[in-house]
């Protein structure tokens, strides 16, 4: 019996390993290898010959001298990706809950609502990039051609004072989606028991439901959503390698977007070092920030009780 | 059961994702046979003519077998992959050349023994259509050997870009000069070049000929002007010669109805880039190009655009980008790309360059929408590219399919003062912008690497090298004729495109993408520049019509690209193109 149960066991071990082997290696090799090998590289210095010596912190040096000194696209990056976070946390997040929250009360149009903004996520990005590029470029200026006889309609994605508002738009109407499946799952959980007894305590309308109920009782998705956000503030490319792969007009870049066209336009393996180092310490200035972040949301955040 | 059949499901979905990497082989494979994987760039020239040449090959070779891979992969991935010893083929056939990295890095096969095998059944080697132009072969030769040893790459096409035009539809409306019945000398000179001709009021009509060359009338055609060759019959004919005469063209073009003059591909803007190489070296001269790209004027001064003139040495290398024929360049690009009469609004967006293309050919309906463009910005490959949208518009108007209408290139108009060709302000330039390449990475295996190189050179030969042009309009830059039967087969662009070619004496052909991929001051140091930098406020843009477009001044671009390197960064990169072992 005894044997019996352990090669059960056993099997069932083997299954499950079976299953967590591939990505586990894929973490080994790709999260840690890498992490670890772009930490080395930080301090290192690679010659034309692909020759290693210690380079002490001289590519940290170099890297503030690039971020302090003339390099627009290094300032405007910095820039756009803050503009970025802080427009995802004062405008779109208030409108994902207050959309959120509609869907949950189950407002007019609420299953057709929650099927147009679902499509993006239901469709492949690039597709979706595609189909709004195209747009962009063959509808709007039609549009405005048959209406107004605008014959110089500027191209959105392009013009240097629109394209940073457009791919801002982009993002914002593309992460919706993702917005509206996550918060109103978090509200279905919630237990109408609550809400009822709620509205005996006096909450009488949805504006103190959604503070006073609603709120509280997301609150930990919603934490969760802010700090993923505020981690990735330095990495997110948004969706410009979507739409212009190497060539996004300067008024659009990111810090995400600066870091992926230094990769891949780097002539050879000596460029590397700098860019681990600036790597590092963008880990540096963002993880701490990140903690004190949710170290704030965990201790000034509404109370559920 | 259940859970046997989830994991198998789950298994064969991993392993699939896990191998679904890699180019697509296009053909089954023979298991009796070594296989040689060649990458071929599907880009304008395709892959169709490789193909013919492969199943011949494959048929007369026992023991291996080639597999074709058609893939659009960057110059940075197998470059990547070639240093890497990564590669998951045995040959690419690349759009670009800038391999030198590769080739410093010891990562590439040496290709010198092709350069003496004879695969015609005559004396010439391969070699020997390499080194027909010299001067070519000399720049092919620094940028594929180490230190000029042995050849590292060898080159499959050629391809310029410039600004094509439909002849048939610029006659038709009276765009192009007509020669003059009146004037004595041009009568004279058809004479003497043996076209026999007609009176037509004050034009003159094609009536035969009886010289040897190739002219490209047919009877009853109108005579036009010689052009910048002096000749008639050629590629030029009819077109402006001086910048009057080419704004004279420009807004006769735009003054009937909505029509445009010219067209490209938004998301591609690059290609503009080579108008701009052009017409700098047009203006500047041949010497003070080359001075741009080696950072060596050889002690020779060169003038800039503030009146100065300087000798250019790797030590103050980055004062060349002060040139004046650049300031000329982009006053040209401001003048006629940067100015909505002259510009289809499509070429602000992101239109591809197959999008431009369909615009293109579409625009003779004239759509509110779509106005008319009359030339387009393009390379050598383009027609072969568009193939698709001739036949769907052959099947409404049958007289517009594929290589029935007459595109050809027109020249850039000569400015004042221009150095040309020759110094003396003669001749036209047209820049390469696919110099292609064939590459082999490191192979272990010597009996597969013999294969590979006699199937190279059996792609050589001069049979195959004349039905790579004649199927795809595509040169490749070995020495190599065309029967008048290959002519006849191609289409006039085609024929159009190797007669530029192949005018030495009008026409000098410029590489800056080549130039610009093997210079040490790009890929030997961390230095990440494009090759013009047109700076606006200190920020770079990837090509003069972007910086124009997003509302740059000429004075802002010319004075921040002059300005963009200070002695210390230039310092920093040469120190570091230095310590590679380059400009030492």
């Amino acid at each position: 019996m005894k044997k019996a149960l352990t090669t059960k066991k056993m099997s069932e071990r083997l299954f499950i390993g079976s299953f967590i082997f591939y990505p586990l290696l894929l973490f080994a090799v790709f999260y840690v290898g890498v992490n670890f090998n772009s930490i080395l590289m930080a301090f290192e210095f690679i010659d034309f010959e692909g020759n290693v010596t210690w380079a002490g912190f001289e590519n940290f040096k170099l890297f503030i001298e690039q971020l302090t000194g003339e390099n627009p696209y290094l300032k405007v990056s910095l820039i756009n990706s803050l503009k970025m976070y802080i427009i995802n946390l004062v405008i779109c997040m208030p409108l994902y809950i207050l959309f959120s929250y509609m869907l949950f009360k189950k407002c007019m149009f609420h299953k057709s609502i929650r099927f147009v903004v679902m499509i993006p996520q239901i469709i492949s990005g690039v597709l979706m990039a595609l189909v709004f590029t195209k747009f962009l470029d063959w509808a709007i200026p039609d549009i405005a051609l048959q209406l107004w006889g605008e014959e110089e309609f500027p191209n959105l994605l392009k013009h240097p004072d629109y394209s940073f508002g457009t791919v801002l738009f982009y993002m914002i109407w593309s992460s919706f989606s993702t917005s509206l499946i996550v918060y109103p799952n978090a509200m279905n959980s919630i237990d109408p028991e609550i809400i009822e007894a709620g509205q005996i305590d006096g909450i009488n309308n949805m504006f103190l439901e959604l503070r006073y109920i609603i709120l509280p009782l997301i609150y930990p998705t919603l934490s969760t959503f802010l700090i993923t956000g505020f981690a990735g503030i330095l990495s997110n490319p948004g969706p410009l390698t979507t739409f212009y792969l190497y060539d996004a007009p300067y008024e659009t870049y990111n810090m995400g977007y600066y870091y992926f066209l230094q990769v891949v336009h780097v002539s050879n393996q000596s460029g590397y070092p700098v860019l681990a180092a600036g790597g590092l310490i963008m880990t540096i200035l963002v993880a701490p920030l990140t903690h004190l972040f949710k170290w704030i949301l965990d201790k000034f955040g509404p109370e559920v009780d | 059961m259940k859970k046997k059949i989830i994991a198998t499901i789950l298994t064969v979905g991993t392993l699939l994702s896990a191998t679904a990497c890699g180019g697509t082989v296009v053909d089954g494979i023979d298991k009796n046979k070594t296989q040689i994987y060649i990458s071929i760039y599907n880009g304008g020239a395709g892959y169709s003519w490789i193909e013919k040449q492969k199943n011949v090959w494959n048929a007369g070779n026992e023991k291996y077998e080639v597999v074709l891979q058609p893939e659009k992969t960057s110059t940075k991935t197998v470059l990547n992959e070639v240093t890497t010893n990564s590669a998951s083929v045995d040959v690419y056939y690349l759009a670009e050349a800038g391999y030198r990295a590769a080739i410093s890095k010891d990562s590439l096969e040496d290709l010198s023994d092709i350069l003496t095998m004879k695969v015609d059944g005559t004396e010439k080697t391969i070699g020997d259509k390499l080194t027909a132009n010299q001067a070519y072969y000399n720049t092919w030769k620094e940028y594929a050997s180490k230190s000029g040893e042995g050849m590292y790459m060898l080159p499959y096409s050629d391809s310029f870009i410039g600004l094509v035009f439909d002849y048939d539809a610029f006659v038709e409306n009276n765009w192009l000069t007509k020669a003059s019945a009146a004037d004595a000398q041009v009568t004279a000179a058809l004479t003497a070049q043996g076209i026999v001709y007609e009176a037509s009021g004050n034009a003159l009509t094609f009536k035969s000929y009886t010289g040897s060359e190739r002219v490209n009338y047919t009877e009853g055609d109108y005579i036009m002007t010689a052009g910048k060759d002096g000749k008639y019959g050629t590629y030029d004919d009819g077109q402006p010669q001086t910048l009057e005469e080419w704004r004279t063209m420009i807004n006769k073009i735009v003054s009937v109805g909505s029509n445009k003059a010219l067209i490209w591909t938004g998301q591609y803007s690059g290609y503009t880039e080579d108008i701009v190489a052009a017409m700098m070296t047009q203006y500047s001269g041949l010497d003070a190009y080359n001075a741009y790209y080696s950072f060596d004027s050889k002690g020779e001064e060169i003038k800039m655009y503030d009146g100065s003139e300087k000798v250019i040495t790797p030590d103050n290398g980055y004062a060349v980008y002060g040139l004046e024929g650049y300031q000329k360049a982009v006053e040209f690009m401001d003048t006629y790309f940067n100015n909505s009469r002259y510009v289809h609004a499509k070429s602000k967006s992101n239109i591809s360059h197959s999008e431009a293309q369909n615009l293109y050919l579409l625009g003779y309906r004239n759509e509110s929408s779509n106005p008319f463009s009359a030339m387009i910005v393009e390379g050598g490959w383009w027609e072969n590219e568009a193939r698709a949208m001739f036949n769907a518009i052959a099947e409404r108007d049958a007289d517009r399919g594929y290589g029935k209408r007459d595109y050809r290139y027109m020249l850039l108009p000569a400015l004042d003062g221009q150095a040309g060709i020759d110094g003396e302000g003669n001749g036209s330039v047209l820049a390469v912008r696919n110099s292609g390449a064939i590459i082999v990475p490191k192979c272990s295996d010597s009996g597969k690497l013999a294969a590979i190189k006699d199937f190279l050179a059996y792609t050589l030969s001069d049979e195959n090298l004349r039905a790579f042009t004649r199927e795809t309009g595509v040169i490749n830059s070995y020495d190599y004729e065309l029967t008048e039967a290959d002519r006849e087969e191609m289409t006039p662009f085609a024929n159009t495109v190797w007669d530029i070619y192949h005018d030495t004496e009008n026409i000098a052909m410029i590489r800056p993408t080549l130039d610009f991929a093997c210079s040490p001051i790009k890929f030997a140091t961390s230095g990440c520049h494009n090759y013009y930098l047109p700076v606006k406020a200190t920020v770079p843009y990837s090509c003069v019509i972007d910086a124009l477009e997003a509302g740059a001044s000429i004075s802002e671009i010319v004075e921040g690209t002059a300005g963009y390197y200070n002695t210390d960064k230039w310092n920093d990169l040469l120190g570091q193109a230095k310590a590679a072992g380059f400009y030492s």
